[in-house]
């Protein structure tokens, strides 16, 4: 160890070797410590839920959504092998393809009334776009119905969003109705309607509180045929080797595809708030930053008090060949080390806030749904953001002993001597 | 040919309301080799002052040290603290040993600030100790210790990186007379042994004219150099 270093611990301990530094310290230091590592747990767990919604949003939206949704808007009907090979050359990352179709039905029961889409997916090939399978809460992978049910004698089996189950009371093997509401000849506000059943096979946590409110997932073949449609599909959902080329594998596609299709990526809706998340972390980040400065300041304050008390001990190392370099060099090393003392102990607190922050949320949702779209939160340590508070804590701490750490180099040694 | 330790026209004054107050006025002295020498004077006369800018812990406003012939006043902080640390070894009234740490430590600290390894300066802060006879005393802190092992323990810090030169201010001025004789005794035979050039201040007449060359101080300069 750096004797400097050294030096400086053992001013800090009183003297103490390292097995009982810590203890040693004496309650001022204590405090101070305390306060530094409150400022470095508040920053670490408010970067850390920051860190955790972005994650928790981008992981819902890419388990549900895929990495590219494209729609038919025109009247072509390309098979769906035409289309992915379309795709396929079109993009060079491209992975895998599912096909969908969309209905818009009302559900009916539990005397409510609320709007909803349903969304026919193809069990063959969804899981290797989506990750539904593991967003499933209760109940099994079951859609539409079995290839024995010809004459549709039951209902078919959905999957329903958990915020859905519970508004309408629906539970494993509970059936519900919708209607779909379908334009008739018979004049501009004229409709046919159609009603279908489904029974409920699983419930799904899609992460995003729209979604769990909206979603009945079944086959695609049956929606196919509740929708009347003769179209293979509505649309294609795409998975890319990496997801954030999404949006600019959206242009590309755009410009192979044409205008008869509506081609998006999984951040445009959510676009702005992915902008928001990304230019807030700046200033939250400074705002908690406050904290540490604030507990800097004690820092200073208890170094200061040390040079007081010791201006015997500095002059007697001056006069036993410390230069003043070396005295301000001895009591910036014990800002490092209450730095360190703090950003560890910061960082261990971190770590119990934060599992704190994931149980109340989880136990009394803090964040409503319907304002932060998510419906658990929870928090991810990026390490670039902890080594950030790392640092800045430290350098903190550093330039708050430089007060000190002047005063002592310039203390005279002659009047250090002149008393015991 | 330099002397080996010499003070040119050294003046020390202070700014004050109205004027300067002067604490040393013009002071010369020349000190050989392996020399000792006592500085008396009575309190204030600017004897400890002269001390302190003789072992570079201050510099004059006018005049200049030189040891070896390198002109002390002009060398950097730096500089000065590396002279300090390799030719010159201080004692004080009061011990100033570092109250956290062993007598061993305290001793082995000059060592260290001069760049040798723990264990190295371990062991040699040990041998100075065990040749001070505070063989049993090793591990104590200053506060466990009397005021006579206190003070040998400074002495052992002093001479432990084998200065050229020891300074040595009232070294017996807070010991009781066995305790103040024994150090005596000690400074002098540590003089002899190494060949040590010994620069004491006192108030101990006594202890004074047992020196080849006692100066007397009064108001800044000397009155006599020889007593």
């Amino acid at each position: 160890m750096n004797f400097r270093f050294w030096l400086a611990t053992r001013f800090l301990s009183h003297g103490t070797q390292s097995k009982r530094f810590v203890l040693s310290l004496g309650l001022p230091a204590a405090l101070s410590i305390l306060g530094l590592a409150i400022g470095v747990a508040s920053l670490t767990v408010a970067m850390a839920v920051v860190s955790g919604y972005e994650a928790t949003l981008r992981g819902a939206l890419i388990d549900v959504f895929g990495h590219l949704l494209v729609v038919k808007t025109g009247d072509d009907q390309p098979t769906l092998e035409t289309a992915t090979a379309k795709l396929k050359s079109a993009l060079p990352d491209f992975v895998a393809v599912t096909p969908f179709i969309t209905l818009e039905a009302i559900i009916v029961g539990n005397q409510k009334l609320n709007g909803v889409i349903i969304q026919g997916v193809d069990p063959a090939t969804v899981d290797k776009v989506l990750s539904l399978k593991s967003r499933i809460v209760r109940g099994s992978f079951q859609l539409g119905r079995s290839e024995n049910d010809n004459n549709r004698t039951s209902p078919a089996h959905a999957l329903i969003g958990k915020a859905l189950a519970k508004r309408f009371g629906l539970d494993l093997g509970a059936t519900f109705k919708t209607v779909l509401p379908k334009p008739s000849a018979g004049g501009a506000s004229a409709f046919v309607s159609t009603v279908a059943e489904f029974k409920v096979a699983g419930i799904v946590d899609f992460g995003k509180a729209d979604y769990d409110e909206r979603t009945v997932l079944t086959s695609i073949s049956e929606a196919r045929i509740i929708g009347n449609l003769n179209s293979a599909f509505t649309g294609l959902r795409v998975k890319l080797k990496d997801p954030d080329r999404a949006p600019q594998a959206a242009i590309e596609l755009t410009r192979t595809f044409g205008s008869a299709w509506w081609i998006t990526d999984w951040s445009e809706g959510n676009r702005n708030l992915f902008q928001a998340i990304k230019y807030e972390r700046i200033p939250i980040f400074l705002v908690i930053l406050i904290m540490v400065i604030a507990a800097s300041f004690n820092v200073a304050s208890n170094i200061f008090i040390g040079v007081l008390r010791r201006t015997s001990d500095i002059a007697i190392l001056r006069a036993i060949g410390f230069s003043k370099r070396d005295i301000a060099a001895l009591f910036r090393a014990q800002g490092l080390i209450f730095g360190i003392l703090g950003v560890i102990s910061g960082l261990a607190l971190g770590g119990v806030f934060a599992g704190i922050f994931v149980w109340l949320e989880s136990a009394f949702q803090l964040l409503p749904p319907e304002v932060y779209k998510l419906n658990n939160i929870g928090v991810q340590f990026n390490f670039l953001e902890i080594s950030l508070v790392v640092v800045t804590a430290i350098a903190i701490c550093i330039i708050a002993s430089l007060g000190p750490a002047t005063r002592a180099a310039n203390l005279d040694p002659v009047e250090g001597l002149r008393n015991e | 040919m330099n002397s080996f330790l010499t003070a040119r026209g050294v003046t020390k004054s202070y700014p004050m309301a109205g004027g300067r107050l002067e604490i040393l006025k013009g002071i010369d002295l020349t000190v050989e080799k392996g020399e000792a020498i006592s500085i008396v004077g009575s309190s204030g006369a600017g004897k400890s002052t002269f001390l302190h800018i003789l072992g570079t812990l201050d510099r004059p406003t006018l005049g200049k040290v030189l040891h070896r012939g390198l002109d002390l006043t002009k060398m950097s902080d730096d500089e000065l603290a590396k002279h300090r640390n390799a030719t010159m070894g201080f004692v004080f009234q009061f011990h100033h040993l570092l109250s956290e740490f062993s007598a061993l430590e305290n001793v082995a600290m000059p060592l260290r600030i001069g760049g040798e390894s723990p264990r190295s300066s371990l062991q040699n802060a040990e041998i100075q100790l065990v040749q001070l006879g505070l063989k049993d005393r090793l591990h104590h802190k200053p506060s466990e210790l009397s005021g006579g092992e206190q003070q040998r323990v400074a002495i052992a810090r002093s001479i432990v990186r084998r200065p050229e030169i020891l300074f040595a201010d009232e070294p017996t001025g807070n010991l009781d007379t066995q305790n103040a004789a024994r150090i005596q005794e000690l400074l002098f035979e540590l003089q002899r042994s190494m060949g040590l050039t010994l620069v004491v201040v006192t108030h101990d007449m006594a202890f004074a004219e047992r020196f080849p060359r006692a100066l007397r101080m009064r108001d800044g300069h000397w009155e006599s150099r020889n007593f």
